[in-house]
């Protein structure tokens, strides 16, 4: 069709036009293509390589190894284990190295250069560690004071993100990474050190479930005595000699019984042969004076340990109700009523849960009875051994009151022969008591990490899908927008050329010809754009992916193009611009010829409203707003979206950099030690508090993160809020609540994955703490709610660095460490604020530059005529520009407070796998610096468009009617 | 007759703004005649030219053009219609600003199977050495000359001009006009032409003259002054 030649022509013609919408095409796509491409590039290289090198499915670590048979059982069941034992060395510049042996058949190494170490002396590197320290393969270093040889540099799949603690917030490649050794060096430093991890990874082959593992593993016996750690060892004895003073005091008890009842039966006989005089008397009074000394020593031990069994029921009893689904807690104080109150709650729709609880109660009531039984026996032989002491003291009253004691110490006789005889029925029952159930404290498996939790294996694709989606649904947004704009040229194009189309109507084109010669614009440049845009994309993966590669650790990509991606890229925007454009022009193409003819326009009604009252200038430019309110509406919109993006690049700057900060000003201790086996004895200058970790549920995600609990006392110099409240009451850090959307007032749910408990907690106060996830409470409840001892602790807070021996220590956490890890992130985020910020103002300025002067072309005959009737260049820029300055500030009020709020409701979710609460923050400079931009934007434009209204003639008002 | 228009009624607007613009007029005109529309402004002069082209509608009366009743199509076949029948030459030119002269008449060749040669037609038209020049490096004549070629290319049946020499000079409309009665012997087209201009009458086959939306005047021509000697 010739009428297409004029295709070239217009866009000759307006050449800045067209090519500033191709350039914002091409750049949004090249940009959202390649970050989408560069996470498919990491997806499918860590697919690839997690299949190749054989993931695991998840991991456990244990405190006595798994013997031969065990595993073989495991493996029957249907998972296969390997073990991945590590110990923590110390290598270049104080780092640390984790240190593995050769893996056989899961999570296996992928080389990048050299072999495997096989010899004695010999080490293979994770490759960003010998990047950073400048290792290469051939040379030699110094891991725990002796010297290896580097033979190979590569990955493991369970590594990608290197963090020494599953819960870390942020990798530090120079400060951690891991190493590989040969058998046999790994067997000889198993022989030295002395705190190596017994870790396992495991792949189920489909029979078995993570589940259904975990409880075999709860349940699988291992042998005491083979602990290796000798901090565990440590543990052990001490419960183990509870449970021998409480066998060893029952047998007291049992001796101590006979001796009593031999001893009574002699002072009856003593009394009965009171006239013989008091020689047998004495001998009488002190064979029961020593028999009751034995009972009496052992009355503390005794009583202890059967409190001890006592809580222990209670804890069994708790576990069970886990087990059966009830969110009940019993004490030894309240265990009847609960029982009683849930017997009643179920009344008779489960038979078998009353029957159980029943069984439960009768068996806490008997031991109750005994336990209290106890206490008032051990009382009463006290008081007798009180009582005896004084009898041989007085022995010379007693003579005179013998007939008196006669009768009393008959009746002592009878009891305690009585005692006597149902003392070995009771003994048997103490003991097997313990057998059966005093084990259960001792479960040999520490951890258990499905793969699908384990940030080490999962975080990198899932920071990378998280930035994906989010590059692609502000594709979307961009596409849309501009294929709407281009939209609005052709109109302006129909508008202007309205007669010429209504006289082609009356030589008889139809619609659909026409329909067609316009859509050919606007689909040629979006095409055309978005193949090139795509292509761009393309070729950008490369650059995008740097940092990702940079960071994670798996072998090199290659590249992959995804053809979802061309869909995306190339189609997606074609039929958005076909479908905008088609609905646009249709309607704009649907008015009658005579009506195009005359040029008349489709006028809004708003365009006709009374505006008397204003000043000239004031309803010009509103007339001239209102007239053109879709080119205004359309600005608005880009400028929307323009100020969305800048709201999000400064909001991560804001997030991130309050982060670093409050990571800094927070925490007051300088050093933090977990410790897996406490020491008897802290050294004095430091602060003990007591950690646990849980897990609560994302509710954005509906995943599991892990959350810290922290048992501090009132003293701890480290927080100054106050613990006093109910026993469940907790204060939780800001982080945490806006982590998991906690409120105070809110009861929360805690789980304890590896025992299947859960615990509740209500939030008392929040706190600003920005390092971890942490919740706080007072010690005492919380060792009550743990089961620990009074004065149990697990970690030490100090404000310098501790001397503790290197195997009791867990993890330590030095403050400046983490905050050189969180600056670390910010200059990891500063790129891409930088990305983010510069596209937000190019965006801004074009969409206003181009909407603006297409408003400025549609009213060149009338600037032209004002020009004639004798107005000046600055009453004209503020006719005409003074409209856009309305739109632009309009845009701004709402746009920013709008967006602040939206990007408030993503944020979460794009840093939803980062383990701390991080918040979309705002500085007040920001909003200034931001308003800033939008102003000088809008000068520059307005400076480009003013030299364009000083070049509209004089003579354009002769060329052309209107 | 190849137009037979019978008591075509128009009005525009409602309540208050209602005009009655065209007050039943009946008329005929022979094929290959030329016929000038005359009258007042504001008359119905273009109404009536529109509805005849299909552009307008009309409340009652009926249009026949080459027997087809066209008050009874529907879009699609109105455009068909024009497209088959019609040529359109307006006051202001209308010419696709981006296109050149030849372009422009291409624009429109397109619309027919058989359309008229082109290069014989620029000749005619005296715009050979034009044909390569945008609308506007043309003067206003030039520009009209193209308007006709272009609707003249695909060889309508009837050509209908509205003012077709409003815009013009003299000098320019005198040739206009010649070139109207040279296409109108040479190719036989039949034509309206609606103007102001009433030294026109003298030169046409037949005179309309329209008063307030009724025919005022209507008569035909004996003997025809040639356009060359119309002077006014
Ligand atoms: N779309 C419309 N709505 C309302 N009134 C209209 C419309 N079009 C024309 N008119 C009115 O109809 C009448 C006839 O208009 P028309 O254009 O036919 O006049 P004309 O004879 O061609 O005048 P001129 O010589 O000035 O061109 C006029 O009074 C005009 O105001
Ligand atoms: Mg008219």
């Amino acid at each position: 069709m010739i009428l297409n030649k004029r295709i070239i022509r217009e866009l000759k013609e307006n050449w800045v036009r067209y090519g500033a919408l191709v350039f914002l095409i091409i750049f949004s796509l090249g940009l959202v293509v390649s970050m989408a491409g560069s996470t498919d590039v990491v997806n499918y290289t860590i697919d690839t390589n997690n299949e190749k090198n054989q993931l695991e499915d998840g991991e456990f670590s244990v405190y006595v190894p798994l013997t031969e048979n065990q595993k073989l059982e495991l493996e029957k069941m249907g998972a296969k284990t390997e073990e991945s034992f590590y110990m923590d060395l110390m290598g270049a510049e104080k780092s640390i190295l984790r240190i593995f042996e050769n893996r056989k058949n899961i999570n296996t190494i992928e080389l990048e250069e050299g072999r495997l170490a096989d010899q004695m002396g010999e080490i293979v590197l994770e490759k960003h560690y010998a990047e950073n320290y400048g290792i290469r393969v051939g040379q030699s270093m110094i891991v725990n004071q002796k010297n290896y040889l580097v033979t190979g540099i590569g990955t493991v799949p369970d590594y990608s993100n290197v963090v020494q603690n599953v819960s870390d917030v942020l990798a530090d490649l120079k400060q951690f990474s891991i190493g590989f050794v040969s058998e046999a060096e790994f067997k000889q430093l198993l022989a030295e050190d002395i705190n190596v991890e017994y870790n396992y990874s495991y792949k189920l082959d489909g029979n078995l479930t993570a589940s259904e593992l975990k409880e075999k593993l709860v349940d699988l016996d291992f042998d005491k005595t083979k602990v290796a750690n000798k901090y565990m060892q440590e543990i052990i004895n001490t419960i183990e000699k509870g449970k021998n003073d409480l066998s060893g005091g029952v047998n007291d008890l049992a001796d101590g019984t006979q001796i009593l009842a031999n001893g009574t039966s002699s002072l009856k006989q003593g009394t009965n042969e009171l006239a013989d005089g008091a020689g047998s008397l004495a001998n009488g009074t002190d064979q029961l004076s020593a028999g009751l000394e034995e009972l009496t020593s052992s009355n503390i031990t005794l009583n202890k340990a059967a409190d001890d069994v006592f809580q222990g029921m209670i804890a069994q009893v708790n576990s069970e109700f886990e087990k059966m689904g009830m969110t009940v807690t019993i004490t030894g104080d309240n265990y009847s009523a609960v029982i009683d109150g849930l017997i009643k709650a179920i009344g008779g729709s489960d038979a078998n849960a009353v029957i159980v609880l029943n069984t439960m109660k009768a068996q806490l009531d008997s031991y109750k009875k005994f336990k209290d039984g106890l206490s008032a026996y051990t009382n009463g032989v006290e008081s007798a051994y009180s009582g005896s002491a004084e009898l041989s003291v007085g022995a010379a009253d007693l003579y005179q009151g013998s007939v008196a004691v006669a009768s009393g110490v008959s009746t002592l006789s009878n009891g305690s022969s009585e005692l006597n005889s149902g003392m070995g029925e009771f003994k048997n029952q103490v003991t097997s008591f313990i057998d059966e159930n005093m084990d259960y404290q001792y479960v040999n498996l520490i951890a258990f990490l499905e793969a699908d939790d384990n940030q080490r294996i999962t975080s990198c694709k899932s920071d990378a899908a998280i930035n994906k989606n989010s590059a692609l649904i502000a594709g979307v947004i961009i596409i849309t927008l501009i294929a709407y704009m281009i939209s609005v040229f052709v109109i302006h194009t129909i508008d202007k050329e309205s007669a010429v189309i209504g006289a082609l109507y009356s030589m008889g084109y139809v619609k659909k010809e026409l329909l067609r010669h316009f859509m050919i614009l606007p689909m040629l440049i979006v095409t055309a754009s978005a193949m090139l845009g795509t292509g761009l994309g393309f070729l950008l993966i490369g650059e995008n992916i740097k940092e990702n590669v940079a960071y994670y650790s798996y072998p090199g990509y290659s590249m992959v193009f995804p053809p979802y991606l061309l869909i995306y890229g190339v189609l997606l925007p074609v039929l958005i611009a076909l479908l905008v454009n088609y609905m646009v022009i249709n309607s704009k193409l649907s008015m009658a010829p005579l009506k195009l003819l005359r040029r008349e326009k489709k006028q809004h009604k708003l365009a006709n409203i009374d505006l008397k009252e204003m000043g000239f200038i004031n309803r010009y430019r509103i007339r001239q707003l209102l007239r053109e309110i879709r080119g205004n509406l359309t600005m608005f919109w880009g400028l929307f979206i323009a100020i969305l993006l800048m709201v999000f690049g400064f909001s991560i700057y804001g997030s991130v950099s309050a982060y670093v900060n409050n990571v800094a000003s927070d925490v007051e201790y300088n050093y933090l030690y977990f410790l897996k086996y406490p020491m008897e004895n802290a050294p004095n200058d430091v602060t003990k508090a007591y950690t646990e970790s849980l897990t609560a549920e994302l509710y954005l995600t509906g995943g599991e993160m892990d959350v810290t609990v922290q048992g501090i006392d009132d003293e701890n110099p480290y927080f100054d809020f106050p613990l006093d409240g109910e026993k469940n009451d907790v204060i939780i850090s800001d982080s945490v609540a806006n982590k998991f959307g906690y409120k105070v007032g809110d009861e929360i749910t805690l789980s304890d994955n590896l025992e299947d408990r859960n615990y509740n907690f209500r939030v008392k106060e929040v706190v600003s703490f920005a390092s971890g996830l942490y919740i706080f409470m007072d010690i005492k409840d919380m060792r009550e709610l743990f089961g620990q001892e009074d004065d149990y602790y697990n970690t030490l807070m100090s404000d310098h660095e501790l001397d503790i021996e290197a195997g009791r220590i867990a993890t330590v956490i030095t403050v400046d460490k983490m905050v050189a890890a969180a600056r670390q992130m910010f200059t990891m985020m500063y790129g891409l604020v930088i990305t983010i910020l510069g596209a937000s103002v190019m965006l801004f300025a074009i969409v206003m530059y181009l909407l603006v002067k297409m408003m400025i072309d549609k009213s060149t005959f009338s600037i032209s005529l004002i020009k004639v009737f004798g107005y000046n260049e600055r009453e004209i820029k503020k006719l005409y520009l003074g409209t856009t300055f309305y739109t632009v500030a309009l845009s701004t009020l709402i746009a920013i407070p709008v967006s602040k709020m939206i990007i408030n409701k993503i944020y979460p979710y794009m840093v939803s796998n980062v383990s701390a609460g991080m918040n979309a923050t705002m500085s007040p400079q920001s909003y200034l610096i931001m308003v800033a931009i939008i102003l000088s934007a809008y000068a520059i434009v307005n400076f480009m468009i003013g030299r364009h209204l000083k070049k509209i003639s004089l003579v354009e008002i002769l060329k052309e009617r209107e | 007759m190849f137009i037979e228009v019978n008591d075509i009624k128009k009005s525009y607007g409602e309540g208050g703004s209602y005009v009655q613009v065209l007050k039943g007029i009946s008329t005929g005109i022979e094929k290959g005649q030329i016929c000038a529309i005359l009258g007042p402004s504001g008359s119905g002069k273009s109404t009536l030219l529109n509805t005849i082209g299909g552009l307008d509608t009309i409340d009652s009366g009926s249009i026949k053009i080459s027997n087809i009743e066209i008050t009874k199509l529907n879009p699609k076949e109105l455009s068909l219609y024009r497209r088959n029948l019609l040529g359109f030459i307006f006051q202001f030119y209308n010419l696709v600003p981006n296109l050149t002269v030849k372009e422009n008449i291409q624009v429109c060749e397109y619309l027919t199977k058989t359309p008229l040669d082109i290069n014989e037609l620029l000749e005619v038209l005296g715009l050979t050495e034009h044909q390569k020049k945008f609308p506007s490096q043309l003067s206003g004549g030039q520009q009209q000359r193209c308007a006709i070629a272009r609707a003249l290319i695909k060889n309508p049946e009837l050509l209908l001009c509205d003012e077709p020499t409003g815009a013009l000079d003299y000098q320019a409309s005198r040739e206009i006009l010649m070139l109207i009665e040279k296409i109108n012997k040479k190719y036989g087209t039949t034509m309206l032409i609606v103007t102001h201009n009433t030294a026109i009458k003298e030169m046409v086959h037949r005179v309309i003259k329209i008063k307030d939306g009724q025919i005022s005047e209507d008569y035909a021509n004996k003997v025809l002054k040639p356009a060359s000697q119309l002077e006014w």
